[in-house]
């Protein structure tokens, strides 16, 4: 396991639809559902580290969809199982549309 | 409903003869607008080519594993099983990447020969198949690859009410799972005694997001609407999770009359549903808003009238229930046309078994009713410890006899003995079925008041504190079988689950394992192999797990301590990690 944990910044304060956006958001619902600190949330651990179960991983997996303005599969917080994973294919499959919903 | 019928398989192929063209089951296909439905006469048809396939393949009286996502294709390979003669037991379908631990054991526990699933599930699972011993074993069928004639080959088998139509596994540990043997007799009273109590006839109109391989799900939401002769519109829990204002839009779309869910479900509604989501759903159809499976709570009662009474939704619809798998499924519920009934006790006496209704500034317990039982079941509240009935002002465990009562588990001749045949020690009354719920009588209504059995429900889900326990042992090799104790306490009206942990520092310096490290993997085990998040770890020293003399860990006293310890913090909802060496 990796002992230097990378820290993540507050939430908010990114424009809107931006990755970075994306992940402080996907960061601050989890701090949120797991009554985890936000800072606590390292980028490269597996989300079942945190205790995320799936009424939570499918909750937020529809959120995401809402902000992002599109369908997403419903096993994602499974098939990318990081935030550093998840980010990465969120910021490949929507990089051509960035402006997405605001929930 | 005619009396004559004996078994699913007569009321679907009389339905499928005299309302061929009556829309069954609507499924929505991504939880919204897209559906797919099936008439009685396609259903009927669609069950006699899987039966035939199960007839040629020499599958009657032997068990079949259903292995299929929510959806028509479950429904008709359910209907397809009991069409052959053939012992129905649902699974879930484990998740991409997913742990297969309970199928396994399940596979193995029910001694299945076939599996039925469709094709793209299969596909996902082939090289996990080939390499688990007790699925490789099975003679797989996947749904859709069958040719539609072979339903002319089909023959209708010879099956009495006392048949066995299914296994429900809902109940025992993922080590030692147990399946409920559920009779066509105990079905068709069971349906009976939900069609009587909901008010149920054919313009009754059903909204169901429960899981098909769960009782409630499957009885109430697939066999009650076929014995019943109405409508019913289902989608996947997940389409329901995810989006959770896509099950009352349903309700709202179909003008449903009778929905619901565990209390979970209730409280994600009132929360995560939005105002703007609110807006446009009309919810005045709703008759009879079900909540069991787990504690019905009267706080989420009232936070889903308050979100959703401007859409048309009444508080009188609300329908606290009571059942059990052992009971095939419902037990007590109600009342239908007026407010759920509470009741607030005296928290202390409650505690040590006493009813005492207070109306005083005491530390009280509010209660809901789960309403009267069934006429179907005789009820009695016993002394667990005496085996004899309580007198009226205590808590008992509850037993249960009647038709509607399962005939035992598969092939557990001692936990069946055990749990579905207890006699009275006084008057030796009996046989009844031991449910390890406990619960009093009020004014003619169920309260329920604790378990005896070590079970947890989170989420509507049942969960044993041995799993768990087990699971965390194997997280960690600084921890020995003992050091661990898993129980839940309800936290602002929620179950939570709780780990005591006994730790040895000196042990763990030697071993190089990292305190943070170490919880952190316990948390990441109990989400992997359970799906369930920790809601606090504590540390003890060793000997800190409170044990009987013969090393049995005391959970009830974990859970006091646990209490004690949360309402002396500062921080009224721990959800840290504390160390108490």
């Amino acid at each position: 396991m990796n002992k230097e944990r990378s820290r993540t910044e507050e939430p908010m304060g990114t424009p809107a639809g931006a990755p970075e956006d994306i992940q402080a958001w996907i960061i601050a619902r989890l701090a949120e559902e797991l009554k985890v600190p936000p800072g606590d949330i390292d980028v490269r651990l597996p989300f079942t580290q945190f205790g995320l179960d799936s009424i939570v991983a499918f909750m937020l997996t529809g959120e995401l969809a809402d902000r992002l303005g599109c369908d997403l599969p419903a096993t994602l917080f499974w098939e990318y199982p990081t935030l550093e994973s998840l980010a990465q294919y969120l910021h490949r499959e929507f990089n051509d549309r960035p402006t997405p919903r605001t929930a | 409903m005619s009396p004559e019928f004996s078994t699913l398989v007569q009321i679907l192929r009389w339905r499928a003869a005299r309302q061929p063209d009556r829309k069954a089951y609507t499924f929505l296909i991504d939880g919204d607008e897209r559906t797919a439905s099936l008439t009685y006469a396609e259903l009927d048809r669609r069950a006699r080519t899987v039966a035939a396939w199960l007839q040629s393949s020499g599958a009657p009286g032997k068990r079949v594993l259903l292995l299929l996502p929510p959806g028509l294709e479950n429904i008709a390979a359910f209907f397809g099983c009991l069409y052959s003669g053939a012992v129905a037991v649902p699974t879930s379908p484990p998740r991409p990447n997913g742990r297969i631990h309970r199928l396994k054991a399940v596979a193995s526990d029910a001694r299945a020969d076939f599996a039925v699933t469709t094709s793209t599930l299969f596909a996902r699972l082939e090289s996990t198949i080939s390499r688990e011993r007790e699925l490789g074993a099975l003679r797989w069928l996947a749904v859709d690859r069958l040719d539609p004639a072979l339903c002319a080959d089909w023959r209708e088998p010879e099956i009495h009410s006392d048949g066995i139509a299914f296994l429900q596994y809902t109940s025992g540990s993922t080590s030692e799972p147990k399946g409920v043997i559920v009779t066509h007799g105990n079905l068709l009273c069971n349906s009976a005694i939900i069609h009587r109590s909901f008010g149920h006839n054919p313009l009754s109109r059903g909204v169901i997001w429960l899981p098909p391989y769960h009782d409630m799900g499957l009885i109430g939401g697939i066999v009650q609407p076929l014995y019943g002769g109405f409508e019913v519109t289902l989608m996947s829990p997940t389409a329901f999770l995810m989006r959770p204002v896509r099950w009352l839009r349903a309700i709202s779309r179909t003008r449903a009359t009778t929905s619901g869910g565990p209390n979970f479900a209730y409280e994600l509604c009132a929360r995560r549903i939005s105002p703007e989501q609110r807006v446009g759903l009309d919810l005045s159809s709703w008759q009879v808003a079900f909540s069991g499976a787990e504690p019905v709570r009267r706080e989420t009662m009232e936070r889903f009238t308050a979100a959703f009474a401007a859409a048309g939704f009444r508080p009188e619809a609300f329908y606290p229930c009571y059942g059990l798998a052992e009971a095939t499924l419902f037990v007590a519920g109600g009342p239908r046309t007026s407010r759920p009934v509470t009741c607030k006790v005296d928290a202390q006496g409650l505690e040590r078994h006493h009813v005492r209704l207070s109306n005083g500034n005491g530390h009280r317990r509010e209660l809901v009713s789960c309403g009267k039982p069934a006429p179907e079941f005789e009820v009695a509240i016993v002394d667990p410890e005496r085996l004899t009935r309580c007198p009226e002002n205590r808590v008992g465990e509850i037993w249960l006899s009647g038709r509607s009562v399962a005939r035992g588990y598969w092939n557990r001749a001692e936990d069946t003995e055990k749990t579905f045949r207890a006699c009275l020690a006084d008057t030796g009354e009996g046989p009844f079925l031991r449910t390890g719920d406990l619960g009093f009588l009020l004014d003619g209504g169920l309260v329920l008041a604790g378990r005896l059995k070590e079970m947890m429900i989170f989420a509507g889900r049942n969960h044993y504190p041995h799993d768990i326990e087990q699971t965390t042992l194997e997280a960690c090799r600084a921890l020995q079988p003992g050091n661990c104790a898993a129980f839940s306490v309800d936290l602002a009206g929620e179950e939570k689950l709780v780990l005591f942990i006994e730790l040895d520092d000196r042990k763990r310096n030697r071993l190089g394992i990292d305190r943070d490290e170490l919880l952190a993997s316990i948390r990441r085990a109990v989400s992997e192999h359970h799906d369930l998040s920790v809601h606090d770890i504590v540390l003890l020293a060793p000997g800190g797990i409170p044990k009987t003399t013969s090393g049995k860990i005391q959970r009830h006293i974990c859970r006091s301590r646990f209490m004690a310890m949360s309402m002396s913090s500062h921080d009224p909802e721990p959800s840290d990690e504390r160390d108490y060496r």
